[in-house]
């Protein structure tokens, strides 16, 4: 083999042999090396990143996470251990807070209608889990890519969208801590992809109706998963972008879009959405939100290399860092801006609208009461929320299809250069994958370190305690509420922390949980799972299923009150009668000396629920019949 | 320098770009208060959350309200809980215990978070039958029983049981034999005026005034519940202690009593009422929502505020309470726009 003289440049796998050649390459033709290893980065960055970020789930597959992980794990356990325990619908939990609407509530049921739901009913709950966080990211992935798409014809550019948007270190902090109805913006750049798809001139009519209910059924599949940011978040957005564009183009089929999107989704998710209000109109949630950042801490939002989703500071106040940190790192960060700088048309404007009105809910928050989150809070939806900063994941999307088409809007004045600079920008992609992956990876590992708690053996009859025995070797953080061991053994516990109008921390003057009727088997008012209110009659329980009880009353009287020891909603009824609440618990009028009582439970509006989404479904069908192809004859 | 090592470079100069992009300023990773370091029972002993203390012929008796039902007592370095709760013995964190005795089973009094939380190797759990069917206890007292826990220091059951109240018809809150109070003896020289060796504390847990109680003799110091309707009214209290006649009367567990009405004419001379403060952790939220009112943070005061009425509802008497809670609720109403 002939050696190379020293001094003479050597041959390289990108074609170009120094540093020199490259940068001529930069204002000639590039090196087809450094354009097919350009390519290459665009193409693994994201997948890198995702897999980065979730490495720590794959290391560790039997853990559960911590801080509110125990809770999201309970209401996922709920729906599986109604399904498989007892055969029902989860339209009632009775192992939380003393019973409250599994379906209707606000968190509760989020799989029950799910793509998840198979990989929890058959796999073990962390792998369950992990199936759930590490599809949402892809889909996420996938989706970002698409919508970038719509912005540039760059693969870097659309690699380095897709990096900085999706499986960032807020996204990893949140699911780190347990804030799971994160996952559900894997489906917002889907939205968006296609409501840009749908209110495009160019896309034909039948293509945009496809469009259009495509987006309806991913904004459903956010509310049937409880996704109570995701939600208002992509409608403020979408409601921001059609307007702005509708203005800007002098076309009204944004705004059709928008509307049409708007009663599909409603419809198709009217099964939940109806007992959700229904129950939301006994215990409205009103949070008070005030809280805010000292501008010369902005940047380090952005900034801060720090994973840590328990870490706190005093600039940030109350809360932890997973609810302010979105480390983009400087090159992003100076990317971003600069892209949001040179784009230009009137679908930018309007996402420059929708986030900079977002990035202002994020930044300056609610310190002052003429804020524009203050004022958005005012409104009925937004009323319901609190930590603004919790806009920025979504401003941050809108931005960064801003940038994206910036980049796309420069690369196409480089002529020539284009494909050096788009190889160099792949390669950009990877550092910054790497870079944004590492910080987000941290909390991840963090927080996945529980084991699965201990089940016992045998599975007694349901009871509800104030609080479950600790369990060493189940300590999910910062919070002593635990409810998956209960979940688990059949038990139910009173203490509780998420769900409407109930909280540990919401009582009565008599100390009472407001709403709370029933009591825990260590509380002295404690009378058993069923009795009679005005004597000592016998009231026995001869079967409990979380939608079905029955109760076995002897030695009552007519008159007497049976009350079975759950929270009452109107949704019980006794033997199809309506039941009435006695100091907040389910209770019925006995009839006889001697009886035997069903109670039952089902979500009162979800009947008309069921009709709007049957007719919304046959709307969609017709639709789709009137928009299809015609055939061609042979 | 080759198109890959250029390539190369520039990764690494955006990778090092973000590193070097960290702030200086290092946060903080939040330690759960439970896992946190705990003080010795010497130093609470030493600080303010002691509000009495006596003189016992075997050193200083310190007593630590700490809130509702939960009291440490501090003597010769050993820590003495009676009825742990979590938050309470956590945030901010109280010493190791070395003894816990629990009264009665319910939620208010056996905290299975608690007694995990303060365990250390030697802590020894006494509990009523009650509470021994409820959760693991070293040592299981019945009524009238007595046991030495540690040198000079012996536990006597009482009985703690309700005559008339109850849930519902035919029931009590407390059954009799389910739960106990506990008359603390601690042995030595001097004691009450000197004649005796000996200082007794009475902790009631949640009972009526029962004949069992009003019996005692030579009670220096006695802690009443006031838990109504779970114990004793302020009526009953006066009755009770004036029946047994202690030095040192401290009512507690008065979450929804009004503990001034404890009736110091009717008690006599001789019986010092001493009024302590069961609800710090009320008063402590409600200082910090009046200071996150006067700084904006309404959202913050209002959240405290509610705290604080978990813990203390009858503190929401107070004037201050009521007047922020009513700027607050102006600042609620809607817009008139």
């Amino acid at each position: 083999m002939r050696r190379r003289p020293c001094g003479t440049p050597g041959p390289s796998i990108l074609g170009a042999s120094s540093l020199k050649q490259l940068l001529l390459g930069l204002t000639g033709a590039p090196p087809p090396g450094l354009i097919r290893a350009g390519r290459l980065a665009a193409l693994i960055a994201v997948p890198a990143m995702v897999l980065l970020v979730v490495s720590p789930l794959l290391a560790r597959p039997f853990t559960l996470g911590q801080h509110d992980w125990d809770q999201m794990n309970t209401q996922r356990e709920v729906v599986v251990q109604t399904v498989l325990r007892f055969h029902q619908f989860p339209f009632w939990d009775p192992y939380t807070c003393g019973g409250h609407p599994a379906w209707g509530s606000l968190e509760s049921a989020p799989v029950a209608i799910s793509p998840w739901l198979p990989a929890y009913l058959l796999a073990p709950l962390p792998i369950a889990i992990r199936i759930e966080i590490i599809v949402s990211a892809l889909v996420g992935a996938l989706g970002a890519l698409r919508l970038a798409s719509r912005f540039t014809a760059s693969r870097a550019v659309q690699a380095l969208f897709t990096v900085v948007t999706v499986v960032n270190s807020r996204w990893a902090m949140q699911i780190a801590s347990g804030h799971t109805w994160h996952l559900l913006y894997g489906l917002l750049p889907w939205v968006l992809y296609l409501f840009d798809r749908a209110i495009d001139p160019a896309t034909p009519r039948r293509s945009a109706v496809r469009d259009v209910i495509a987006a309806a059924a991913c904004v459903a599949i956010m509310v049937f998963g409880d996704a109570i940011y995701p939600v208002p978040h992509t409608a403020l957005l979408l409601v921001v972008y059609a307007a702005v564009v509708a203005r800007r183009t002098r076309s009204l089929r944004p705004l059709y879009a928008l509307a049409s999107l708007g009663a599909v989704a409603v419809g198709l998710s009217a099964p939940k959405l109806l007992p959700l209000f229904e129950r939301l109109s006994r215990f409205p949630r009103i949070i008070k939100s005030d809280e805010g950042i000292w501008p010369q801490y902005i940047p380090a939002i952005f900034t801060w290399r720090v994973g840590d989703y328990a870490a706190s500071a005093e600039f940030v106040g109350g809360s932890m860092w997973h609810e302010w940190g979105l480390y983009l790192g400087w090159p992003a960060l100076v990317g971003l801006v600069a892209g949001i700088a040179v784009s230009r048309g009137p679908r930018e404007r309007a996402l420059k609208w929708a986030g900079y009105l977002m990035l202002s809910f994020a930044l300056l928050g609610g310190v002052h009461p003429l804020t524009p989150w203050r004022l958005l809070h005012l409104l009925p939806l937004f009323k319901s929320q609190h930590v603004p900063s919790r806009w920025l994941y979504v401003a941050v999307t809108a931005l960064a299809c801003c940038a994206a088409s910036g980049a796309e809007r420069w690369l196409r004045g480089l002529g020539q250069r284009r494909a050096a600079l788009e190889a160099l920008l792949g390669l950009a992609a990877v550092a910054i994958a790497i870079d944004l992956g590492t910080v987000a990876r941290e909390s991840i590992a963090e927080s996945f370190v529980n084991p699965v708690p201990a089940v016992p053996g045998a599975v007694g009859p349901f009871h509800l305690v104030h609080r479950l025995a600790p369990q060493p070797d189940y300590a999910p953080g910062l919070w002593d509420i635990r409810t998956l061991p209960g979940v688990l053994s059949n038990v139910g516990t009173l203490e509780c922390d998420t769900d409407t109008g109930l909280h540990s921390q919401l009582r009565d003057p008599e100390g009472r949980m407001a709403g709370v009727g029933a009591y825990a088997d260590n509380d002295p008012d404690y009378r058993g799972e069923a009795y009679v209110a005005e004597r000592a009659a016998t009231a026995t329980v001869t079967s409990f299923t979380p939608n079905e009880v029955r109760v076995r009353v002897d030695g009552a009287q007519p008159g007497d009150h049976v009350v079975l020891n759950q929270n009452w909603d109107p949704g019980w009824t006794a033997d199809g009668l309506a039941t009435s609440p006695l100091r907040d618990a389910v209770a019925t009028v006995a009839r006889a000396p001697a009886q035997a009582i069903v109670f039952r439970y089902r979500p009162r509006s979800l009947g008309l629920g069921l009709v709007a989404c049957g007719l919304t479904l046959a709307a969609i069908a017709v639709a789709l019949a009137r928009t299809r192809r015609p055939r061609v004859a042979s | 320098m080759s198109p890959v090592r250029g390539g190369a470079a520039l990764a690494v100069l955006a990778l090092l770009s973000g590193l070097s992009a960290g702030c200086d300023e290092p946060l903080r990773r939040r330690v759960p208060p439970s896992e946190g370091p705990r003080p010795s029972p010497a130093s609470v002993a030493a600080s303010p959350r002691a509000t009495d203390h006596f003189e016992t012929s075997g050193g200083d008796l310190a007593v630590a309200p700490l809130e509702h039902a939960t009291l440490l007592l501090v003597w010769q370095g050993l820590a003495i809980y009676v009825d742990p709760t979590s938050p309470t013995v956590d945030d901010p964190p109280m010493p190791k215990a070395d003894f816990i005795l629990v009264t009665d089973a319910h939620y208010d009094h056996l905290d299975p978070l608690a007694l995990y939380h303060l365990s250390k190797p030697g802590t020894v759990v006494v509990g009523s039958p009650g509470v021994a069917a409820r959760a693991p206890v070293d040592l299981s007292m019945r009524e009238g029983e007595t046991r030495e826990l540690a040198r000079g220091l012996t536990a006597t059951a009482v009985p703690a049981y309700s005559l008339a109240r109850g849930a519902g018809p035919g029931l009590r809150y407390h059954e009799r034999g389910q739960a106990v109070g506990y008359v603390l003896t601690m042995e030595g020289r001097g004691g009450r005026g000197g004649t005796r060796g000996e200082t007794r504390v009475y902790v009631s847990g949640d009972t009526e005034c029962t004949p069992e109680q009003s019996a005692l003799t030579d009670v220096d110091v006695a802690f009443l519940s006031l838990n109504v309707p779970y114990s004793m009214t302020a009526a009953e209290a006066t009755r009770c202690a004036a029946a047994f006649r202690p030095r040192v009367v401290f009512p507690y567990a008065y979450r929804h009593a009004a503990p001034a009405t404890l009736d110091r004419a009717a008690l006599g001379p001789g019986i010092d009422v001493r009024m302590r403060p069961m609800y710090p952790r009320a008063a402590n939220a409600r200082a910090r929502a009046y200071a996150a009112f006067a700084s904006g943070m309404w959202g913050g005061a209002d959240d405290l505020l509610d705290e604080a009425r978990r813990l203390d509802p009858a503190g929401e008497n107070d004037w201050r309470v009521r007047w922020t809670r009513e700027s607050l609720e102006e600042d609620e109403k809607p817009w008139p726009w």
